[in-house]
């Protein structure tokens, strides 16, 4: 089975461990737990027929106490940059990172997930339209979009491969 | 001249720009400076061109410089190569002495020599068996399970382990890196320095790295130096017959399946010697020496025992008193009382299983225990019995009056019968007493049988008088015995066992 290491970035509390909570788990929790670090887990799907296992690394999210560890990226065939958009400035944030991270990884396939779609009437800021085939919307709470994003991520990863 | 002109003027026309540009060289060749800036121009290029004349022509002259310059100064070496000598040297003066310490630690722990108290408290202390803390115990170390990891993405290549595990791989494999990464990050100052051992529990975990795969091993216990070696040894081996493979990985981890025999060799482990063997001749001493005790003791048990039924029988004895026992010189003594009529306490000895010497003081003493006072009284009279059988009473030729200075014996023939009569119910004796009336043989038959009768009567009259008892009878005899009358007695035991 092809294994895949990915990444999940973001500025802090936009939802990244939800987000994996929701793929892996299939859970969502109200409680907000920082992440500290990176924390690791797996998840198997098949994509087009193919079977894969993900390695999702959900890296600390950045914020004015805490810079990304550029080496948890290494090795990584791919990465979900994730946004709040109830908050504006976590997409300044991850639009920022895209761009260390792609000169860290190169040109590796990547989505931007406007996260807490379910709360789409407070959202503040929408994506660049320059970008708009590879933004999904997700809602960790209420699991839309969720499968969709990892799989077409995975689709991307594999035929990239 | 024309010509010789023409030929000079021809000559310039056609050579002078050669003759300039040899001048030209001329003068850079004469000219040092230009030519030492045109070897520095040039020699840069020259060496870069990787030909392996240039590395032979100027390893001789490297060598002789270095040595010159250590010959001269040779701080300025010691400084340049320092900061590559010393991380080493630190690392490898404090694996050595953490080996030491480790080897150090093992050996204390094996010369304890209560070691099976320490399990069995821990064990009482932990509720878990004892064999498996025993077992644990007795681990030096184990390598539980061996990790092949894809260096760049923390992905697990291949996995080996002493036993199936819950643990997900995939996730430790991840996690492994991760924490590098974080150690390299947060705490190292150049590249050089890596985690290379995390201790979590009673666990650790050994982390090797090669350019392209990190191998880690998960041991319990304190493992030697000489395992990290294998482990180093393996990984080697993986790069080597996979350069390429992890190359190009690109998460695929069915290539290294094939690693798993290099994988499952790390799985080492030792058990602690057992304890040295003993000798059979300790054994058989030792057996030998138990046995003598045992027997002793058992011996000694038995005496003991043996003694204290053998007292115990002759307080039960009637007639039997024992006054002390105890022991004197190794010899059991005993002080006892017996009554004449009892049994000889001598004959309980033989009876009894008594072996050790014995010592008994006896004293004779008249006891007034009920079984002895019956034994002395039937003894008393059976000897009443013969006196009173004894007595003989004489007539006269056809007389049944008998001579009166015959009556002095029937009155001590009276009182002997009543004691008899006193004796026998003591004994519990039923008796019975006859006066017996005899004639001789002159005289027809019919006459002497009534002579035998008014005999008879007249003597058991006489002692009735004289106080013997009223059970007495009398009678004639069958046959002709003499001009007498005798007593019969008879005491026989009492079934009813009734005395009076």
């Amino acid at each position: 089975m092809i294994s895949k290491k990915i990444c999940l970035l973001g500025a802090s509390a936009v939802g990244k461990t939800s987000l994996t909570r929701r793929f892996v788990e299939g859970e969502f929790s109200d409680r907000y737990l920082t992440t500290i670090g990176v924390k690791i887990v797996k998840k198997e799907l098949t994509v087009d027929g193919v079977e894969a296992r993900l390695i999702l690394w959900d890296v600390s999210g950045e914020d004015d106490y805490a810079e990304l560890r550029m080496s948890y990226l290494r090795g990584a065939s791919g990465y979900l940059l994730v946004v709040d958009p109830t908050r504006k400035e976590t997409m300044a944030k991850a639009l920022d990172l895209d761009g260390r991270v792609r000169e860290a990884l190169g040109d590796v396939p990547r989505l931007l997930l406007m996260n807490k779609a379910d709360l789409r009437e407070d959202w503040r800021v929408e994506a660049p339209d320059a970008i708009s085939e590879r933004v999904v919307e997700t809602s960790a709470k209420t699991g839309a979009g969720v499968e969709e994003a990892f799989n077409k991520l995975a689709q991307e990863m594999l035929k990239s491969a | 001249m024309t010509s010789s002109d023409d030929l000079e003027r021809l000559r310039k026309l056609l050579l002078t720009p050669e003759q300039e540009r040899i001048e030209a060289i001329d003068q850079r060749l004469e000219d040092r400076e230009r030519r030492v800036s045109d070897v520095v121009e040039a020699l840069p290029e020259a060496v870069d061109r990787d030909d392996p004349r240039t590395a032979r022509a100027f390893t001789p002259l490297i060598e002789r410089g270095l040595r010159e310059s250590v010959r001269k100064n040779p701080q300025v070496v010691v400084d340049v190569i320092y900061p590559i000598l010393g991380p080493m040297i630190r690392k490898a003066v404090a694996s050595a002495v953490r080996g030491m310490v480790e080897s150090f630690n093992r050996v204390t722990e094996q010369s304890f020599t209560a070691r099976g108290l320490k399990w069995r408290w821990q064990a009482f202390r932990t509720g878990r068996p004892v064999a498996e803390i025993a077992m644990e115990e007795s681990l030096v170390y184990r390598v539980e399970q061996v990790f092949l990891i894809h260096r760049e993405t923390g992905i697990l290549l291949e996995a080996a382990a002493q036993e199936e595990t819950a643990r997900d791989e995939d996730l430790m494999s991840g996690m492994l890196t991760a924490i590098q990464d974080f150690v390299r990050d947060s705490f190292s100052v150049e590249r050089t320095q890596e985690l290379d051992r995390l201790e979590v529990g009673d666990f650790q975990v050994w982390i090797e790295r090669g350019p392209r795969a990190v191998l880690a091993a998960v041991i319990r216990g304190a493992a030697p130096r000489r395992v990290r070696a294998v482990i180093n040894d393996a990984l080697g081996d993986i790069h080597a017959d996979y350069g390429e493979e992890l190359s190009a990985f690109s998460g695929d981890p069915e290539p290294f399946e094939a690693t798993q025999p290099r994988l499952q060799a790390c799985l080492e482990q030792e058990l602690l010697p057992r304890a040295q063997k003993t000798p059979l001749i300790v054994w058989f001493g030792a057996a030998a020496l138990i046995g003598l005790l045992g027997y002793w003791a058992v011996n000694r048990w038995q005496d003991r025992s043996e003694w204290r039924a053998y007292l115990a029988a002759l307080e039960e004895e009637p007639g039997i008193v024992v006054v002390e026992s105890g022991r004197r010189d190794g010899r059991r003594t005993a002080t006892l009382l017996a009554d004449p009529l009892a049994r000889d306490p001598s004959d309980l000895l033989r009876i009894s299983e008594v072996a050790a010497d014995i010592e008994l003081d006896v004293r004779h003493y008249l006891s007034l225990e009920s079984e002895i006072a019956a034994m002395r009284a039937r003894q008393e009279a059976e000897a009443l019995k013969g006196k009173i059988e004894a007595i003989r009473i004489d007539f006269a030729s056809g007389e049944s009056e008998f001579a009166g200075e015959q009556d002095a014996v029937l009155a001590a023939a009276a009182t002997w019968l009543a004691t008899l009569k006193d004796q026998a119910a003591q004994s519990r004796l039923r008796w019975s007493a006859r006066v017996v009336g005899s004639t001789d043989e002159v005289g027809d038959e019919q006459t002497n049988q009534t002579l035998r009768q008014e005999r008879a009567d007249a003597v058991r009259a006489r002692l009735v008088r004289f106080g013997a008892p009223p059970e007495l009878t009398s009678e004639a005899a069958a046959t002709d015995q003499g001009r007498q009358v005798r007593i019969e007695v008879a005491l026989e035991p009492d079934p009813a066992g009734g005395g009076e």
